[in-house]
């Protein structure tokens, strides 16, 4: 079995539980390993761009350096996560940025060799297990299912940085839906702002910028949506509240949906953690009882 | 090696303050006055001034110097100058050699120590060159005053034109079928609106007509060899095949062209035909057949059914044409509609789309609809040749190969067992499939041929092949088929009960019997996993047995039998267990009771690539049955002819290139030689033993040459992805509660049917080869076995008019990929707008032909956007754009024009007056960015900034025209062909950016229009007319001088081991006896050799030796500069 150093991070233990349960469930019926760091502290939350920030690059650096004791491959889920370990490690190890580097690890514990490579689960489902034998596990088929495949901006942007998928049009998750047999709707917005930053002090904008994407999405003939990133998920989930339209979509992290189709118990799913009660669609397409 | 010392003089140059600010030029002289090696040593401020090369010229004069150093800038300035002014008084200019103390020393420290030291130790190294170089004398070569234009766009066209008028002989060559190039695709032109056809075919009716101009179009480059004034080039003319004499561009051909691809002149808008001529004013006026290799369905049929040609040919409403074309290959269309196993639509590259053309139902179409529309039979085919051919057995095979041999007018006796024809097709399958009347259709029409029928003639006991011989047969055919059960070899199978799968089939298909009362109410157990097994299940189910069973050992993966014939049977309410292995069949004194059963589970694969299945052990089962059938497989009985040789299988053994027996004159095909196998391999049979009887019977007992293998045609991913998804027609067929009685279950396909499916393909090969523009070509013109020619040109220049293309839109994610129908780029909306367009000039949109209301344009469209596409500015698209919108005005009243700018550049004559009208006319310019391009209901949405407002703007248009970066047309492996450099983006560099910007520094290759960078119609005929003038000008002198740096050959060293003829890379040397027929040397061809020194490195005796680069300068002037 093949063990990956996991970093779950902060939401993953409080608000979304079931991006990370479902995730390891999975992984398990798939023989791999996600070995949580022994410590981990917060991924940095957002990556700073302002070069002298030094403080704010520590806090990833560490979990970096952390990961090694597992392996130099470091999975994560957290669209937010992901965005800024990868970035964290590009910058240290960017050209011309040797003096930044040498400041940065005098205010480390130990020496930092820039060799952890930041990958999503979605990368060792794709390239490391492969979708075929993923396919080959699938004990519900989603067959019948319309999924929107909605990435957001962090996954994808700076792509010259993250290099993941096509920022323009991502497909990395669409095929992972195609082999579960359920059937990816294609639309405009996959990568388009969800709005989720400007949640707290702009809420109308963040009730906008989610009102755009469901009304495409719904348009495209979908009947759920699938995202990696938390702030997402909750965004378009909860601001369905706020909308003049009822849209009525569940909004799924992709692991429970992964999670369903691989035969990981109901009760783990953690359904009942969504503004929009995604049940009735379940049970109506005949996955859930 | 001893020579004369050289009397030596140096000359340091100031250069201003570019040397001596660095270099300490005072203490240069100072140091360089204390050589022996050197008589004078002078400094001049400016020594390329006329006083400098004086001072040179007096001090060789006063001195009498032999060899001089000019101790100054790079030589690629001023090394000319320096060797004329030595040469006006007497000293050979290849004495004369420059030491750079500028680009390489002064330039690069502003360390004033070190470059002064730095400059005196490369002047005393070049010192040591003179003193060994020799006087050389320049070659000279002949020029052939002959020029290549490469491209015949208006930039190629203006420069071939202008050549030609100065009396030389000019080949234009062009890629495509006319010459025109992308001008002939515009509407208007700007400023001026000028028609742009209006203006450009006046100068190609010019180059038609022109006496010095040859046109090579459709042709490309294979290779160039040779150096400026002695290019040899080898032309690659691709057929058309249509001979371009006798072509009169009638159309004729076109019209009954079935195919319909995109028209590429149209980008894409509307579509042409395979064989087709771009535009009506196209020059050459002669049309083009496009073919890419074979279709792959084609390319899959055994017997090499024309499956494309047909399938277009329905498209088009030609169903005669279409199954004349099918019984070209085939003379069974009905019957291999509906039982082919099609190996032609497992090979589909729609499939890759998403699902195989139903290229069988179309096939079934056409016969059904010949038969119903009053079928005509072909007349008796008049007997032109004496010989008779007798064929032994009435199946598929051996009606084939009559029907092939009939068709030659040779006479044909058929020799059938059974009272009717049809073999196998009539015993073997069951009516609900393949129903009589079908069989009857193909049969009927094969015997109008004129074919002689001997029902109940079976061999061994009416006839023997003897007796053909003797009377008077020439040749037999035998096609016997494949008509043993073979037995399951386990206990109780002789029970009364237990039926053989082709006796069961052959009684019921042939009513032989009536087995209803065996069979209704009981239960039936078939045991195999073929067609037959699945037939026989039905049929038991049809003569209303209680239950019918299928045991099968592997798993439903492995089972031979059809897929689509395992779906049908299983919703007919057949069972089918699966890894079940029979052990024995139980029987209760009489008669059959049950059968035990053993579970299997599958092992390694055999030598078919099946799993082979493995007894489960402990795991016997008895199931009941009343009947039994087992359909294992079928064997030929060969014991018909025991003179005739076998395989080890005992089927016959024949020579697989011709078909014949062991026995002369005797051919067989079908069942009899493969075992049980297909319909479409029979038929293949019959009609290779047709074509192999005919070449035996002209005494030609050769290998039948089989067409050479042709590329398959396929698509790239990108390109599949570019199809639009449309599902296969479903064959209608009878509802499972009416399957109780032997009606056939496929209905077959209607019309619209047809016409909507055969629509689906691909035409993957473009040209379909049904050869229906052959029929309707008067003078003849067409030839479909053409194949491409080349020519050998000698020219003296060649000029590169390759122009540009436009950015691909799929390269512009943000944009919609090129994936929005209502998203055109810049030179598709050129045909929009243009009168002789996919629209005729009116303005509509390509999704539904809509007149658009509101159109945005969006400016810099890959260009100026170096994170995504082009870093550079594209130089026409603020113009045409503003064009663009004016004439959409001018059209469309009331229409809308929107137009997204980051800077409107209007530099030229004419050029910001047009803008201002476009303004004017109340096209609304918004400064900024577009961001996202989508689509929403029928509308696109365009999301920009208007950085002006400082506001985000979203606008709903019906049209948005992208205008899209220019980007080089040549290819990287085009400029590697020729040897020409390109810039990072692929344009050809020019030798200097300012001022020689129409040559390349490969000599004589010149630069004409958008190839070298972005440019508009103006600027490119004014610099096509500049290559033009450079040309003219190294065409004036009958001879060219070539630099005497060139390789020699030492030939008492020299042993001949060729290693210099290897990396010689302008094959300049080649291998002589000398005179005393002994010793072999290397020679070197003098004019070919541009001196790189190769050979000279690669020499292991060094005999190879580079004039003034000979290995002992080399040696004293490195030893000179490492100099402590």
């Amino acid at each position: 079995m093949k063990s990956f150093a996991y970093y779950p991070g902060c939401t993953l233990y409080t608000k979304s539980r079931n991006l990370d349960i479902c995730a390891r469930e999975s992984a398990k019926i798939l023989g791999v390993e996600l070995k949580e760091l022994e410590t981990w502290n917060c991924c940095g939350a957002i990556f700073s761009t302002v070069q002298d920030d030094i403080a704010n690059q520590i806090a990833p650096i560490r979990n970096l350096k952390e990961a090694q004791k597992i392996s130099n491959e470091l999975v994560t889920l957290c669209a937010a996560c992901y965005n800024v370990l990868k970035r964290s490690n590009y910058y240290l190890y960017k050209e011309g940025n040797e003096i930044y580097r040498r400041r940065l690890i005098n205010y480390l514990d130990e020496e930092y060799d820039g060799e952890t490579k930041v990958l999503h689960f979605l990368e060792i489902l794709k390239n490391q297990i492969g979708y075929n034998a993923v396919k080959s596990h699938v004990k519900k088929s989603l067959n019948g299912l319309k999924v929107a495949c909605y990435y957001g901006c962090l996954m994808l942007r700076p792509s010259a940085e993250i290099n993941f998928d096509d920022p323009d049009n991502p497909m990395i998750m669409d095929e992972l839906f195609l082999a579960l047999g359920a059937d990816a709707v294609q639309f405009p917005f996959k990568s388009e702002c969800c709005g989720g930053y400007v949640l707290v002090n702009r809420p109308e904008v963040a009730t906008k910028c989610a009102e755009i994407i469901l009304e495409s999405i719904i348009n495209a003939g979908a009947e759920c949506v699938v995202t990696t990133c938390p702030l997402c998920q909750y965004n378009i989930d909860n601001q369905q509240k706020y909308m003049a339209k009822q849209f009525n979509l569940p909004i799924f992290y992709f692991t429970q949906l992964l999670g369903l189709s691989l035969g990981v118990e109901e009760k783990l799913l953690n359904l009942d953690n969504h503004y929009i009660n995604p049940k009735l669609l379940l049970k109506q397409k005949g996955l859930i009882i | 090696m001893s020579i004369e010392k050289k009397r030596i003089g140096v000359f340091v140059c100031h250069c201003g303050i570019n040397i001596g600010g660095t270099v300490n030029v005072p203490e240069v002289v100072n140091q360089l006055k204390k050589s022996t090696d050197v008589i004078a040593v002078l400094d001049h401020q400016y020594c390329c001034s006329d006083p400098g090369q004086n001072l040179i010229k007096e001090t060789i004069k006063k001195e009498k110097l032999d060899g001089v150093v000019v101790a100054c800038c790079s030589p690629t300035l001023h090394e000319n100058t320096f060797r004329k002014a030595v040469a006006s008084v007497g000293v050979n200019p290849y004495n004369c050699e420059i030491a750079n103390i500028r680009e390489q020393c002064s330039w690069v420290t502003e360390d004033k120590q070190k470059a002064t030291e730095k400059a005196i130790r490369i002047i005393k190294t070049i010192i040591k060159k003179v003193q060994y170089d020799e006087p050389l004398q320049p070659l000279q070569v002949p020029v052939t005053r002959k020029a290549l234009v490469i491209g015949a766009g208006v930039a190629g066209i203006q420069a071939a034109l202008d050549i030609a008028n100065a009396g030389y002989q000019v080949y234009l060559l062009e890629k495509n079928p006319s010459i025109g190039g992308h001008m002939s695709q515009l509407s208007e032109t700007f400023p001026t609106l000028d028609c742009s056809q209006c203006i450009l075919t006046p100068k190609m009716v010019e180059v038609k007509q022109h006496p010095n101009i040859t046109l090579l179009t459709y042709s490309e480059i294979d290779s160039v060899a040779g150096y400026i004034g002695n290019f040899k080039v080898k032309i690659r003319k691709k057929t058309r095949y249509v001979l371009p004499i006798k072509c009169n561009g009638c159309g004729d051909c076109a019209n009954v062209c079935p195919v319909l691809v995109g028209n590429e002149f149209d980008g894409n808008l509307s579509q042409r035909h395979a064989i087709y001529r771009p535009f009506p004013q196209a020059i050459p006026n002669i049309f083009t057949i496009e073919k890419k290799g074979i279709s792959p369905c084609r390319n899959a049929c055994p017997a090499g059914v024309n499956a494309h040609g047909y399938i277009a040919l329905i498209s088009a409403g030609k169903y005669q044409e279409a199954i004349d074309l099918e019984r070209q290959a085939n003379p069974f269309p009905s019957v291999c509609g509906r039982v082919c196993n099609h190996p032609c639509e497992g090979d589909c590259n729609r499939k890759n789309v998403d699902r195989p053309i139903a290229i069988a139902s179309l096939k079934r179409f056409i016969a059904d609809y010949e038969l119903k529309n009053g079928r005509k039979l072909p007349p008796p085919v008049e007997k032109v040749k004496l010989d008779k051919i007798a064929i032994i057995g009435g199946g598929p095979a051996g009606l084939t190969c009559a029907y092939f041999l009939a068709k030659k007018g040779f006479q044909v006796s058929i020799f059938e067992s059974l009272s009717e024809l049809g073999g196998m097709l009539i015993t073997g399958i069951p009516e609900f499939r393949l129903p009589r009347p079908a069989i009857k259709a193909d049969i009927e029409y094969i015997l109008a041929l004129g074919i002689d029928v001997n029902l109940n003639k079976t061999l061994g006991v009416d006839f023997t092949i003897d007796d053909l011989f003797t009377n008077g047969y020439k040749a037999v055919f035998i096609g016997t088929g494949a008509h043993k059960s073979l037995r399951l070899n386990i206990p109780g199978e002789e029970l009364p009960g237990v039926y053989p799968v082709l006796q069961f089939l052959k009684e019921v298909n042939l009513k032989i019997k009536d087995l209803q009362p065996l069979i209704s109410g009981k239960r039936v157990v078939t045991i195999g996993g073929g067609n037959a097994a699945l037939d026989a299940a039905r049929t038991a189910l049809r003569l209303g047995c209680k239950e019918s069973v299928i045991l099968y050992r592997r798993s439903r993966r492995e089972m031979p039998a059809n897929e689509w014939e395992i779906e049908e049977a299983e919703k007919e309410g057949v069972k089918i267990e699966y890894l079940t292995a029979p052990v024995s069949i139980i029987g209760d004194n009489s008669r059959v009771v049950g059968i035990e059963c053993q579970r299997m589970e599958l092992g390694l694969p055999d030598a078919t690539g099946r799993r082979t299945p493995i007894p489960i052990p402990n795991s016997e089962f008895v199931i009941n049955a009343d009947i039994v059938i087992p359909a294992v497989s079928q064997a030929p009985d060969t014991t018909l002819f025991p003179e005739l040789e076998k395989t080890r299988w005992g089927s016959l053994l024949v020579n697989p290139d011709n078909l014949m027996t062991s026995r002369e004159g005797v051919f067989a095909g079908g069942d009899v030689v493969s075992g049980p196998a297909t319909v479409i391999e029979a038929i293949a049979a019959g009609k290779k033993a047709a074509e192999s009887i005919e070449m035996y019977l002209k005494g030609d007992n050769q290998q039948i040459t089989r067409p050479t293998n042709r590329e398959i045609a396929k698509f790239s991913e990108k390109e599949y992805a570019k199809f639009i998804k449309q599902d296969r027609v479903a064959m209608p067929k009878i509802p499972t509660s009416e399957r109780v009685s032997f009606k056939e279950v496929e209905l077959g396909y209607s019309e619209a049917d047809a016409r909507k499916e055969a629509a689906r393909c691909l035409n993957c090969s473009v040209c379909c080869e049904c050869l229906e523009c052959v029929k309707v070509c008067q003078p003849n013109a067409i030839d479909h076995n053409l194949t491409d020619e080349f020519e050998e040109l000698e020219v003296g220049a060649i000029v590169l008019a390759t122009g540009y293309e436009l950015l691909n839109k799929e390269k512009l994610g943000s944009y919609g990929f090129g994936k929005l129908k209502n998203v055109v780029d810049g030179l598709q909306f050129e045909r929009i707008l243009s009168a002789s367009g996919p629209f005729m000039g009116e303005v509509r949109r390509p999704s539904d032909g809509k007149v658009p209301k509101r159109v945005v344009f969006v400016q810099c469209a890959g260009s100026r956007d170096p994170e995504n596409a082009m870093a550079y500015c594209s130089k026409i698209c603020c113009m045409y754009t503003a064009k663009q919108a004016i004439l959409y005005k001018h059209r469309v009243h009331d229409g809308e024009a929107i137009i997204f700018y980051i800077d409107v550049r209007t530099g030229g004559k004419g050029f910001e007056e047009f803008y201002k009208r476009a303004t004017d006319e109340g096209i609304l310019y918004i400064r900024g960015k577009v961001s996202k391009i989508f689509e929403k209901g029928d509308k696109v949405i365009v999301w920009g900034a208007d950085t002006i407002s400082g506001k985000k703007v979203e606008v709903e248009a019906d049209l948005v025209v992208l205008a899209t970066a220019m980007v080089p047309a040549a290819s990287k492996e085009f400029a590697q062909l020729l040897k020409i450099t390109q810039d990072e983006y692929g344009w050809f560099t020019e030798a200097h950016p300012k001022l020689r910007p129409v040559e390349t520094l490969a000599g004589g290759f010149f630069l004409a229009g958008a190839c070298q960078g972005p440019k508009d119609i103006p600027e490119a005929v004014a610099q096509s007319s500049g290559a033009a003038s450079k040309v003219i000008a190294l065409f004036s002198s009958e001879t060219l001088e070539h630099t005497p740096i060139i390789a020699g050959v030492n030939e008492d060293l020299c042993s001949g081991c060729a290693v210099c003829i290897d990396v010689c890379p302008y094959q300049a040397r080649e291998l002589q006896v000398l005179e005393d027929g002994k010793k072999k040397t290397v020679k070197v061809i003098e004019v070919l050799c541009e001196g790189c020194g190769a050979c000279s490195s690669a020499c292991p005796v060094g005999a190879a030796q580079q004039k003034n680069f000979q290995d002992k300068q080399i040696q004293d002037m490195v030893k000179s500069a490492l100099e402590k």
